[in-house]
């Protein structure tokens, strides 16, 4: 897995323009929630208690979050599984990531991995990006993240015909 | 035990987990999680899914914000 760190107002396309909202917000509210958080259905909350070893234990998991979209096998029902077994250091690469910004960072990264699902011939790029940064709901320190696909994701996604992608997937 | 007295009983539990600030966390969290569902405002116009994925995402807010209280 390559991981590259990117600024918010670097990143292209509709995933730019929603980093960087949510940068704004929490620039502007100092983290604190609040019910007019921009895009809440995009994002993924956890616990603040992040070993880096573990991925966090989540709270919310909004209804059209990229990560919901992969578990429940909208990109092919073998992906979500393919990248979590392809590198056997993926979660521990995710999970420092939340320990990060659990001891305050803002992180904003570009991440890339070649996912090879049962099956399939040849590996499959796969692309996103995150941003996480700790909030606050109440006095409970959270983590939020957002995940989104990268262009060439969504192209590459988008190109495949369906009986194709079925066949690899 | 009626539905009244159920949610009271349920109530009663929250308050005592998350004391003075329980109910406005609470409701806030489920402002904001409702307002990604559109312009759906009664319980009736959200789907069975919606609504399991709703309850599901309140008893995971309510686990995460209760390790710290």
């Amino acid at each position: 897995m390559h991981t590259t760190p990117i600024l918010p107002a670097n990143i292209k396309g509709n995933a730019g323009a929603k980093i960087q909202t949510i940068y704004d917000w929490v620039k502007h509210t100092d983290g604190r929630f609040q019910s007019g958080i921009p895009g809440f259905q995009h994002l993924v909350l956890t616990s603040a208690n992040a070993d880096g070893d573990h991925i966090p234990e989540i709270g919310y998991v909004g209804h059209r979050s990229h990560i919901k979209e992969v578990m429940e096998g909208q990109y092919g029902r073998d992906v979500a599984a393919a990248i979590r077994h392809c590198d056997p250091r993926f979660d521990q690469a995710v999970a420092i990531g939340f320990a990060r910004a659990a001891g305050g960072d803002i992180v904003s990264e570009h991440m890339e991995m070649d996912v090879t699902p049962p099956g399939a011939l040849k590996p499959i790029p796969w692309s996103w990006y995150r941003f996480i940064c700790k909030i606050r709901i109440g006095d409970t320190p959270m983590l939020l993240n957002l995940t989104l696909p990268t262009p060439d994701q969504i192209h590459r996604h988008l190109s495949v015909p369906d009986k194709e992608y079925r066949r690899v997937c | 035990m009626t539905q009244d007295d159920y949610l009271k009983f349920e109530a009663e539990i929250y308050a005592e987990m998350f004391q003075h600030s329980g109910s406005f966390l609470l409701s806030g969290f489920l402002n904001a999680c409702l307002s990604g569902y559109g312009s759906k405002m009664d319980f009736r116009e959200f789907t069975a899914e919606e609504r399991d994925e709703i309850i599901l995402n309140f008893v995971r807010m309510t686990d995460v914000l209760a390790e710290k209280q």
